[in-house]
């Protein structure tokens, strides 16, 4: 092609009509046979490649499907959805060589896939995943796990039956600021974790658009169909759906589960027929084991960190996001970056304790103005952030469970115990709630903690 | 029949605010298909942000300096129509356009894509995608599809007042056209109906100096608009925002003169101009070519 860079002594104009007199190279331009796997056919790359099928095509679905496309060695085959407008629009980001199902099992029957990650109503998470490994195959599944824990303990037994690689899609635990956050904790420099306070608050009424008038005779099932995370026999609410991400970094940062859940919520204010409250308020109370850094004098006792937990569907403050809350210092951790705040004041320089026999005097000095600021964070000083340098970790937990397929490593970042166990935790609070009673965590699925 | 409502709901993305008006009888599902609007807009972002660490842009210019990136479905799909872009406007639009304003002239392609094996390659480091104004329009073309997918018929989408799409069965939306030099003139109004439009601006230099301000860089001199002009364009709502930003953008960078040229080589279907005449308090189109039928003087 014709360079683009107008000869020495061309001026604008000169180009221009140049330019205008034929199609004039661009700056981006076809190329053919880049170095790189083909991606839809990878025989022959680097990479082992994985066949991997997509069920379920919704919002998420279609998040992963697009992830899926970016990763080297992942061979998307097929997609499936049984709401056909869901299917097609899909099809649009997963590619030609990826075949649309309406039936699952059909799918997995014909197009073989090794692994499948399951993006469907949170009822259907078990039922899906266990079809998909009594076929042989590896399941990434997205979180919650379950709806109920008789589900979770099926999956559970299921992936030790099949000795199968499972992961669940709680994508915090790919995510650097996360397990930096959680590197420092159990280094001790937040001191001795006293409390998390989490929310997930927004201002909106979490509604997907259904296509046809409300007065068509097809609007009640696809309301159900389409707004299934407001409806109780298929979802768990708000803290199913986004709950169950912070609730899991709780118990992940803590290295411990709760004893006991306190919950209250209702639906307040969006009264239009959801079943699962747009409000939502927690209290876990975990009984855990003395950590790195805590002082000497109570470092032997066991002691009680309290972790509260919030959403909101009609205000948005404070958006997403968990603080961790240390004696030494707190961490404000979101998605895009986490914020270390330090806990003391600064020291002014004012008071000069210990050394000496003349000890405990304060220096009397011509005066020291601390700054002021609109901002009433500001007497927390300047935090220092954890970026997230590269990546996306959506994208990156694929990834990882794509790597552990190839080695049949089933110490997923995030496995079906973990699942388990963020499930537990989660449907104590949905308990509480429900019932207007404490609840304790069940025996039965603490045991399996180790 | 039930009283329309009209709503608005805003959302900050792309470093500026997006906003969508949805005209429908049944408030609440105009609410969430506002809002399944506007989630697109973000997701795209995420998609397309060069500044976004997680995004698959800011994956790409990471990668496709060393090696070649493998671009999603959807990322090269982007990229072909910006290839394409390219060729229709005689390389004017180039979506490298801010790193090549960096790096100055060199020889050949900036980068390189194959798009059956959607295999992306820069020439050299310093080359980024930077999709700008386009990558705002191609998402207010997917929040448009969003919201005739949920059975809206009437909507008036915006990206930072710059970027506009309006569907509508009916009369259409009136926008006003506001001169960027002077923002206390009368403003122009401008029927839109099933019709995208884009304004591209030059900001005069500060202190009264003349020239302009633009990220907006000229083909074959590497450098940015240097003089204050303003353009329009419009285009059919079919891929309408990104076609309308990859034109505003292309005729600013060519001057009224090579935009005149283009325009009358009819670079995209149905698709119309026009610079903005300055002078008189008021900022009049001066459609190059044909003005669009709707539009109102």
């Amino acid at each position: 092609m014709t360079p683009r860079v107008p000869p020495a002594g061309m001026n604008r104009r000169s180009f221009l009509a140049a330019a205008g007199a034929s199609i004039v190279a661009t700056s981006l331009a076809r190329a053919q046979d880049l170095p790189g796997d083909e991606p839809a056919d990878l025989a022959g790359g680097d990479v082992e490649p994985v066949r991997v099928a997509v069920i379920g095509t919704g919002g998420r679905g279609s998040d992963l499907i697009r992830r899926i496309t970016t990763i080297e060695g992942a061979n998307l085959v097929a997609i499936c959805d049984d709401y056909a407008p869901h299917l097609k629009a899909a099809g649009e980001f997963a590619g030609k060589g990826a075949r649309p199902y309406s039936d699952y099992r059909k799918m997995i029957d014909e197009a073989k896939p090794q692994a499948v990650i399951v993006a469907v109503p949170l009822y259907l998470h078990a039922p899906v995943s266990i079809d998909a490994m009594d076929a042989g195959c590896d399941v990434f599944c997205e979180k919650m796990m379950c709806h109920d824990l008789d589900q979770g303990r099926a999956m559970a037994a299921k992936v030790a039956e099949r000795k199968a690689v499972f992961q669940l899609g709680l994508q915090r635990r790919s995510n650097p600021i996360y397990t930096q956050a959680r590197s420092m904790i159990e280094a001790g420099m937040l001191g001795r974790i006293s409390a998390i306070k989490a929310q997930w608050h927004r201002n909106g009424n979490w509604r997907r658009p259904v296509p046809v008038p409300r007065d068509d005779k097809r609007w009640t099932d696809l309301e159900r169909r389409l707004n299934w995370r407001l409806f109780s026999p298929y979802s768990r609410g708000l803290l199913s759906e986004l709950g169950s991400h912070q609730i899991d970094v709780a118990n992940w940062m803590l290295n411990a589960l709760p004893k006991r859940c306190y919950a209250t919520g209702g639906i307040d204010y969006w009264r239009d027929g959801r079943e699962v409250p747009d409000n939502v308020f927690c209290t876990f109370e975990y009984d855990v084991s003395p950590a790195a850094g805590d002082r000497d004098d109570v470092a032997k006792d066991p002691y009680t960190v309290r972790v509260t937990y919030s959403s909101l569907c009609n205000n948005a403050f404070e958006g997403a996001s968990e603080l961790v809350m240390g004696t030494r210092g707190s961490v404000l951790l979101t998605e895009p970056v986490g914020l270390l705040y330090g806990e003391k004041q600064e020291n002014v320089g004012w008071a000069k304790a210990g050394g000496g026999a003349d000890t405990n005097a304060a220096v009397v000095t011509s005066g020291k103005t601390l700054g002021f600021a609109n901002d009433p964070w500001a007497h927390r000083g300047k935090p220092a952030e954890i970026q997230n340098e590269v990546g996306d970790p959506t994208r990156d937990q694929l990834v990882s469970f794509l790597d552990c397929v190839r080695r049949r490593d089933v110490q997923t970042v995030c496995d079906v115990r973990t699942g388990l166990l963020n499930t537990a935790t989660v449907l104590m609070a949905v308990n509480a709630m429900e019932r207007g009673t404490v609840v304790e965590f069940p025996k039965d699925v603490a045991a399996r903690r180790t | 029949m039930t009283k329309r409502q009209t709503i608005l709901r805003r959302r900050n993305a792309m470093n500026t605010v997006f906003e969508v008006l949805v005209r429908h009888a049944d408030e609440e599902h105009a609410e969430a298909a506002a809002d399944a609007a506007l989630d697109e807009v973000v997701r795209v972002e995420s998609v397309l942000s060069r500044f976004d660490r997680a995004s698959e842009t800011f994956r790409v210019n990471r990668e496709a300096a060393a090696g070649t990136a493998l671009a999603s479905v959807e990322l090269m799909d982007l990229l072909e129509a910006c290839r394409d872009a390219s060729e229709r406007t005689a390389g004017a639009f180039d979506v490298t356009a801010v790193s090549r304003g960096r790096l100055g002239a060199f020889e050949g392609p900036a980068v390189e894509i194959d798009v059956a094996r959607r295999r992306v390659r820069f020439a050299r480091p310093g080359v980024f995608l930077d999709f700008g104004g386009c990558g705002k329009g191609y998402a207010l073309d997917r929040a448009a599809a969003m919201l005739r997918t949920a059975g809206i018929a009437e909507a008036l989408l915006h990206g930072g007042t710059s970027s506009f799409v309006a569907m509508s069965s009916e009369g259409g939306w009136t926008v006003g056209y506001q001169n960027p030099f002077q923002a206390d003139a009368p403003v122009e109004n401008v029927v839109l109906k099933n019709a995208a439009l884009s304004c591209s601006a030059s900001r005069p230099a500060p202190g009264g100096e003349a020239g302009g301000v633009s990220d907006i860089v000229v083909p074959g001199e590497f450098k940015p608009v240097g003089s204050a002009d303003a353009c329009v364009a419009r285009a059919p709502i079919e891929r309408g925002g990104f076609v309308s930003e990859v034109l505003s953008t292309a005729l600013l960078a060519l001057g009224r003169a090579g935009a005149q040229a283009l325009m009358a080589r009819g670079p995209y279907n149905g698709a119309t101009a026009a610079w903005v005449e300055r002078g008189g308090g008021s900022a009049r189109l001066a459609w190059l070519g044909e003005p669009p039928t709707e539009s109102t003087p």
